[in-house]
């Protein structure tokens, strides 16, 4: 049970009426693994998590998520799912500490409050992100940081086996994605989950994740981030002009010009 | 003072504004909260098609504009969610047609005698035991599963994909809430009337908004703040010989900007 890989894409067509969202998909993601979707924007990256999560279903092909299919596990709570940080509402009134405990009241029967486990399992899911000293402040006044780190507490509370995460570094500067992309890597070492994310910043990414998948609209590559990334996948993924984007030391494609 | 207290009519009004106190105060946090106001102020005016349609079959209103707004009320929630229309587009197509509607209805009842404007505005004096015992049921039925899906509610309104996925049944929720502001709207009307009655819909949760960023305390000052709108409004319109609703609003009104404006210095 243990080796069954935790998301399995065979052939996988997806399409909005004439257009082709995604194409011949074919992707195999372990349990534990640590990996990237990235791509440019309309690569269809959101539409491929949308799809592990049950909200679009494939044209053709099969989805295998967690041994079932997307729409059986999607209500189950195996999966923690963080949307992009721009979808929430910054006046919307509750705590950091309530936003985490939304996800043990989605587990109560009706009308029951939460029990000493469900305040034990949100205290540890504060602490792991670093957030227990500002449980009590006002969600939306919290940095976009503190914000997606409170978003990873809610997941964690719910106990998820997959972790999917939409754009997560979108907002932030250059220190606070660094530590939230190390929090990533320790909460995965810790509670052993998959986590699936997507990111259109292929060289902050590429240091911190065990795989990479390049996506626009076909798979270009799927496997280690480091070293066998060549810059022709690089180009054909994002088009001719990716240089520009990836100049950084984890850079493959740019070894060259590092040196 | 006392004697007003002893008339009949006015007696109906102070429970009939207990009882709305308590579901628009409880009502309106979500629908502000998930910026539906515009929903509760098109659901309303939809109420005067079913009005001019009961007045046509000789069918009490309070039936017929039941029936339009609830119909109203889950086909836009079913527009919005299935043909991914906006809630203001499928709201201002709802509004418009059912005022039409109640306009040929009233054209086709060539001698009509029912008080337009009454429905329109609100008339206190209208109020009898039946409207109480309605209000009184759709108290006892929304207290349940307001406060026993309260969390599941907010999570949902928070953030719908994610609840979804931890099994909230959002899709269910919302149309069950939709339901009920509809129903709520309906047993409001002869209170406040079916043009003024959003204000009910709007005011006390954005009140709420304006003192606290904690949930639980938006909720408590919204009904509070309906309490207070809705009993002093009817005291004030006895004694400035007033309409009622209309009173309410303003007084709702004043407290509001009064509120906001001792906020801001």
């Amino acid at each position: 049970m243990e080796d069954l890989p935790a998301i399995v894409f065979k052939d996988v067509d997806i399409c909005y009426g004439d257009f082709v969202a995604l194409e011949r998909i074919n992707l195999t993601i372990a349990r534990g693994e640590l990996v990237s979707v990235v791509g440019p924007n309309g690569g269809g990256k959101t539409t491929l998590l949308h799809a592990v999560l049950g909200f679009v279903l494939p044209s053709s092909g099969s989805i295998q998520v967690l041994e079932g299919s997307p729409q059986e596990v999607q209500p189950s709570g195996r999966i923690g799912y963080l949307p992009q940080l721009s979808n929430y509402d910054r006046n919307f009134p509750v705590s950091a500490r309530d936003v985490v405990a939304m996800a043990r009241f989605a587990q109560r029967p009706f009308g029951t409050k939460l029990c000493e486990d469900d305040r034990v399992s949100i205290n540890e899911s504060l602490n792991v992100v670093g957030m227990l000293d500002k449980q009590h402040h006002h969600f939306g006044s919290l940095s976009g940081g503190q914000r997606q780190r409170i978003l990873i507490a809610r997941a964690l509370a719910g106990e998820p086996e997959l972790l999917i995460l939409d754009e997560p570094s979108t907002g932030l500067d250059a220190v606070a994605q660094d530590s939230f992309y190390h929090l990533l890597q320790e909460i995965r070492h810790q509670r052993d989950i998959t986590i699936l994310m997507v990111s259109h910043d292929i060289g902050t990414v590429s240091g911190f994740v065990d795989q990479i998948a390049c996506l626009n609209r076909q798979l270009h590559y799927h496997g280690r981030a480091k070293d066998c990334l060549t810059p022709e996948i690089v180009r054909r993924t994002f088009g001719p002009h990716m240089n520009v984007l990836v100049h950084d030391e984890n850079c493959t494609s740019c070894e060259h010009a590092h040196e | 003072m006392n004697d007003l207290l002893t008339m009949s009519f006015f007696q109906n009004a102070l429970i009939m504004g207990g009882i709305l106190s308590v579901l628009f105060g409880l009502l309106s946090f979500f629908v502000v909260i998930r910026r539906m106001t515009f929903l509760g102020a098109g659901i309303a005016h939809t109420a005067f098609g079913g009005v001019a349609l009961g007045v046509l079959l000789g069918v009490h209103p309070f039936l017929t504009s039941a029936v339009f707004c609830l119909v109203s009320a889950l086909l836009i929630g079913r527009l919005v969610k299935r043909e991914t229309m906006s809630y203001d587009t499928a709201i201002g197509i709802f509004f418009a047609l059912a005022m039409a509607l109640g306009a040929l209805f009233i054209a086709l009842k060539k001698a009509y005698t029912f008080d337009l404007s009454g429905y329109l505005f609100g008339n206190i004096l209208g109020l009898n035991s039946i409207d109480l015992l309605v209000g009184a049921g759709i108290l006892v039925l929304f207290i349940p599963f307001y406060f026993g899906f309260f969390q599941k509610l907010l999570f949902a309104s928070f953030d719908d994909a994610v609840a979804s996925t931890t099994g909230v049944k959002s899709d269910t929720l919302e149309s069950v809430l939709l339901m009920f502001l509809a129903l709520i709207i309906v047993v409001s009307i002869k209170m406040v009337g079916i043009i003024l009655v959003s204000a009910l819909v709007v005011l006390p949760a954005s009140f709420g908004l304006l003192i606290s960023r904690d949930y639980r305390r938006v909720v408590a000052a919204s009904v509070a703040f309906t309490f207070v709108t809705i009993t002093g409004g009817l005291f004030l319109s006895y004694f400035l010989d007033s309409p009622a609703g209309a009173t309410m609003v303003v007084v709702g009104a004043i407290i509001y900007f009064m509120t906001m404006w001792i906020r801001k210095t």
